[in-house]
């Protein structure tokens, strides 16, 4: 929705702090690298910042909004704190967005940072509950922690549900995994790099069936940050700007015993709504962002987001669509599978998005890309947000 | 049923007032959920509040069937 060229956002500034082992970074500093590069990648002056955004996860009093923009000294007079797990940063675009455009903000940061991998190992998400009274499970998990539920345990749920109902193969699943190490071999940077083929998926270890070791996102430390201001201003910075063209969020549930259906996800219901605010189709994507906590998440965002009919992507993903060269490659920085996921990876959705389409992806460019989606899910399939970015302004 | 818990190893819940009645009756070998006292709208996990009317529900025993 245009509203002329004075109020349009656009994201003008992505960074990534250190990545994937930063053993010497905690969760706050890789929040203030971040903003640190997204200074240094859109040449926003910190005083211009009006308005300001942290998701937290960190622990309140810790990198909670309020907390950060005291600490990161952001005089802010419009400010987000929405939480709803690795999709919150698709929310905070959907409210900066209209934030700027009703001129409540014209400067917004949104900065995200977690020493996950360094600060507790390995396992966790895939480990239960502590035991004990001491570690008395609150809230509603109460009802779910007792019996051995696990964060891959429901997604495992959801993949069993898919193959159940509508005959999705293991090698279907696996085929997204073996996409996105594709490009995370073009990302230095990333988490692994090996090669990897449908048989080293559904070879490796099973951790909650049917998904497999490799059907799960890394674990890792990092960060991100992104800049968001109107078309004007962004005239007068370095970056050519990426202008936000749709976007939209909803939730189906939050826990797993309480989800209504497994194999659709709140995204089926705001995606029609997002794309006809954007004046586009899903043909018109070029590249799509999409949260990839497991394989199974792809599939289910895949039918959701209108790239084909619900229960057909194992099919879609098998023609090849997703891979480099093909006609919507999925995560061209590596992805949660292979390249980096601190715990909320929906910020890395809008910085590879916005690289792609200012022609800034390297090798892992994708030639010719005008529009990509960035879709997060948060919770367990729960919480779904999407951003459509486009290069060119809106119609 | 033993109401001992002391050799279970799984988590255990952080029973507060809403949840208690819930838990107390699988201590009696009852599985319980939720009934709106207003338009019968049946729910689990047990919370304060019936998620269709906002209404107060009570707890009722399953048939076990």
């Amino acid at each position: 929705m245009s509203v002329g060229p004075d109020r349009t956002p656009v994201i003008a500034g992505i960074a990534l702090s250190d990545y994937p082992v930063a053993p010497e970074l905690d969760g706050v500093q890789h929040h203030v690298l971040a903003m640190q590069r997204v200074l240094e990648d859109s040449g926003v002056a910190k005083a211009d910042i009006d308005g300001y955004v942290s998701a937290g996860g960190g622990g309140m009093m810790v990198d909670d909004p309020v907390t950060m923009s005291e600490y990161l000294g952001v005089d802010h007079r419009w400010i987000d704190g929405t939480m709803t797990g690795g999709s919150s940063f698709e929310f905070h675009v959907q409210h900066a967005a209209a934030a700027i455009r009703d001129g409540r903000a014209h400067t917004i940061l949104v900065t995200y940072g977690s020493d996950q991998l360094s600060r507790m190992g390995r396992t966790l998400g895939t480990g239960s509950f502590r035991t004990g009274q001491s570690q008395a499970v609150p809230g509603p998990l109460q009802f779910e922690a007792p019996y051995g539920s696990s964060l891959v345990g429901s997604y495992a749920m959801v993949a069993q549900r898919h193959m159940h109902e509508f005959g999705t193969t293991s090698e279907q699943l696996a085929e997204i995994a073996v996409g996105v190490r594709e490009y995370a071999q073009l990302n230095p940077l990333a988490r692994y790099r090996d090669d990897l083929t449908v048989e080293d998926v559904i070879g490796s270890r099973m951790v909650a069936d049917p998904l497999h070791k490799l059907d799960c996102c890394v674990i890792t430390d990092g960060g991100g940050a992104l800049l968001l201001t109107t078309e004007e201003r962004a005239r007068n910075l370095k970056q050519p700007p990426v202008y936000v063209l749709g976007a939209g969020g909803a939730q189906s549930h939050w826990n797993i015993s309480q989800c209504p259906d497994f194999t659709t996800s709140a995204g089926a219901r705001i995606s029609a709504d997002v794309y006809a605010e954007a004046g586009l189709t899903p043909a018109d994507v070029d590249t799509i962002q999409f949260y990839d906590s497991f394989t199974i998440t792809v599939a289910v965002l895949l039918e959701d987001m209108g790239f084909c009919a619900k229960g057909e992507a194992g099919a879609f993903v098998q023609e090849g669509h997703l891979r480099r060269g093909g006609k919507l490659p999925l995560n061209t920085d590596g992805g949660g599978l292979s390249s980096n996921h601190p715990g909320m990876r929906g910020i890395f959705l809008l910085v590879e998005a916005t690289r792609q389409l200012r022609g800034q992806g390297d090798e892992a460019q994708v030639p010719g890309a005008e529009v990509s989606l960035a879709t997060g899910s948060g919770g367990w399939l729960s919480c779904i947000g999407m951003v459509l970015l486009g290069k060119d302004r809106p119609a | 049923m033993s109401s001992d818990t002391g050799a279970w190893v799984k988590p255990v819940p952080y029973v507060d007032a809403v949840t208690k009645p819930f838990w107390d009756a699988t201590l009696e070998g009852r599985l319980t959920f939720q009934q709106c006292p207003v338009w019968g709208h049946r729910q689990f996990y047990p919370r304060a509040a019936c998620t269709a009317c906002g209404a107060t529900p009570e707890l009722v025993d399953a048939a076990g069937t």
